[in-house]
């Protein structure tokens, strides 16, 4: 076994850390071996055979099919959104000369700290007072505006102070002499952003991209604010709704958590070295 | 060679306002109005329909004297601190053990961190069945154990707690991976040179390592702090801010202000106190963490 910097561990050590990690598989586990007993035997005893069709009926009852159609666009859209904005102002403020640039760094520093769900009645007011949509004159006003559309669910996502913070760090680390270096051959600005600096921060990129996804798929109180039709609510507001009103079919239920909480898992479990090195360094600095 | 240097600036100068501005416009649209908004709805009293009347602070004052807001004020903190306090000594300590050369470590640090890819909603679903009073697994074994049936979440005393406990549960893993980077970074020179000097493990920990992970502790303290205090959807969907208000928190009395009473001008005014509170408390944890290294 290698050694590692906080020395050998002996049995103790080990049963402990099979005690912590029981605290974690047992619940999973368990929320698997729900998903899969039939519906009408009982929650909690191994059931005589599993029932994978749990999957299916619990995505033909309610809408959940309209609601993951909802949430993989309003998250795909989101996602490159907020990674072409992350990476283009990352980029100018790294390696640009900006006027006001630190202001703006300044500006985006006192942002990370500012939790969204402080912004979301006045946003959500904005959100009906856009001009031209959902039956809004060129006021703002006669219409809902965006409210109960997908692209007013995608608004809090497209941007975020996190993501071009991150990206700057990430380009300010790569040295000058390799744009001036392209400049002195002709090369236009557009190209040096994108074809000489960006393909060396594509691993951060990846985690900008996977907080995106995670921040839009997982988001729950914007949905439940913007949504009055159902056929607009995501599978995380779907999921509530159904709850409330079936909240006993608790097969059908693990089934619909256990697959709606796959994408981000498997996006995570890809870019798992990525978060360690990079991002927690870059985000302590 | 094609362009004057003189070219080059203007051209890099240009180059640099187009690539800011979409981005920046977004900001402003999405972070900063809204919070302009809000400060100026927080002096009117608007229900939607009609146009906002300017009513002074009186929302502020109405704030001050209603219990609900002070319980709730009261109830975020306790969460907040309560999950930030227990889980920061937990992360430190989950994170030592995995320093340690474990048989089977990185797989145990996966599970650990597995719930951090779900959604609130989702672990919330999980833990209302874990904790249901009559198929919950927990509680046939807290009645197993003690005799007495629990009612995890609709029990005023054990609300609160349980929903701090399965938030520590999911945010864990990203925490203790955090302090895990840091300590992986402590120079094994500085803990030898101890160890052969003599000093014993605790000691080792308090003066060599504490000081050394100081930065990525005070990171975790402030975002995760930060974070609970915006806590709504497990108080949500597992209790609807019940039994008698003991898990409603700030952010929770917002939502039903503006959706629920329609009063937009006091919603706002609990967005404006809520954001003072996070300026507050960010530039609190900011103060302890330098005044700790001065220490250190």
């Amino acid at each position: 076994m290698a050694r590692s910097p906080g020395g050998r561990a002996g049995f103790g050590w080990h049963g402990l850390a099979l005690l912590l990690a029981a605290l974690y598989v047992v619940p999973m586990l368990y929320l698997l071996l729900v998903s899969l007993t039939p519906t009408g035997e009982a929650i909690g005893r191994i059931p005589d055979h599993l029932d994978f069709g749990n999957y299916p009926a619990a995505f033909a009852s309610g809408d959940f099919g309209i609601f993951l159609v909802n949430s993989v666009l309003v998250a795909l859209v989101s996602t490159a959104m907020q990674i072409v904005l992350s990476c283009s102002a990352g980029y100018a403020l790294a390696k640009l000369p900006l006027p006001g640039g630190n202001y703006i760094m300044m500006l985006l520093v006192a942002l990370l700290v500012v939790p969204p769900e402080i912004m979301m009645v006045p946003l959500f007011l904005m959100m009906k007072v856009v001009p031209l949509v959902g039956g809004n004159d060129l006021w703002g006003q006669g219409g809902q505006g965006l409210i109960d559309s997908l692209p007013g669910l995608m608004v809090p996502h497209l941007v975020s102070a996190l993501g071009i913070f991150l990206m700057r760090q990430f380009y300010k680390d790569l040295p000058n002499e390799l744009g001036d270096a392209a400049r002195v051959d002709g090369a236009s600005e557009v190209r040096i952003f994108l074809a000489i600096y960006t393909p060396l921060v594509l691993p951060a990129v990846a985690v900008v991209g996977i907080f995106a996804f995670q921040g839009a798929w997982n988001d729950f109180l914007w949905p439940l604010v913007m949504t009055r039709n159902s056929e607009l609510q995501t599978l995380q507001l779907g999921l509530t709704v159904f709850f409330q009103e079936n909240s006993t079919q608790w097969n059908l239920l693990m089934a619909v958590v256990l697959v709606i909480s796959l994408p981000v898992l498997f996006l995570f479990l890809f870019v798992q070295r990525f978060f360690r090195a990079d991002v927690m360094s870059g985000a302590i600095k | 060679m094609s362009a004057s240097p003189s070219r080059y600036k203007a051209q890099v100068r240009r180059a640099g306002l187009i690539l800011v501005s979409p981005a920046m416009v977004m900001v402003f649209i999405i972070s900063v109005l809204p919070l302009g908004v809000a400060i100026v709805l927080s002096f009117t009293r608007y229900d939607l329909f009609t146009a906002p009347r300017f009513t002074g602070i009186s929302n502020y004052i109405e704030l001050f004297s209603d219990p609900v807001f002070w319980q709730a004020a009261g109830n975020t903190v306790t969460f907040a601190v309560g999950q930030v306090g227990i889980g920061t000594v937990v992360a430190i300590a989950v994170a030592l053990l995995f320093n340690k050369a474990l048989a089977g470590g990185g797989i145990m640090r996966t599970l650990v961190y597995i719930p951090q890819a779900a959604s609130y909603v989702v672990v919330a679903l999980l833990w209302t069945m874990l904790l249901d009073p009559s198929i919950g697994p927990i509680t046939h074994a807290v009645r197993a154990l003690s005799g007495v049936q629990p009612y995890f979440l609709t029990d005023a005393h054990l609300a609160m707690p349980s929903i701090v406990v399965l938030s520590l549960w999911r945010n864990l893993g990203y925490f203790m991976i955090i302090i895990l980077a840091a300590l992986k970074a402590v120079p094994r020179e500085l803990l030898e040179a101890a160890e052969i000097d003599g000093a014993r493990p605790a000691e080792r920990f308090f003066y060599i390592t504490l000081p050394e992970i100081r930065s990525a502790v005070v990171f975790v303290v402030i975002t995760w702090f930060l974070g609970a205090l915006q806590m709504f959807t497990q108080s949500y969907v597992m209790t609807a801010g019940g039994p008698v208000n003991a898990t409603k928190t700030l952010v929770y009395i917002m939502y039903e202000q503006a959706f629920a009473a329609l009063n937009i001008g006091r919603a706002s005014a609990i967005a404006v106190l809520l954001f003072g509170a996070v300026v507050v408390a960010s530039l609190m944890l900011r103060l302890a963490g330098a005044l700790s290294r001065r220490a250190a």
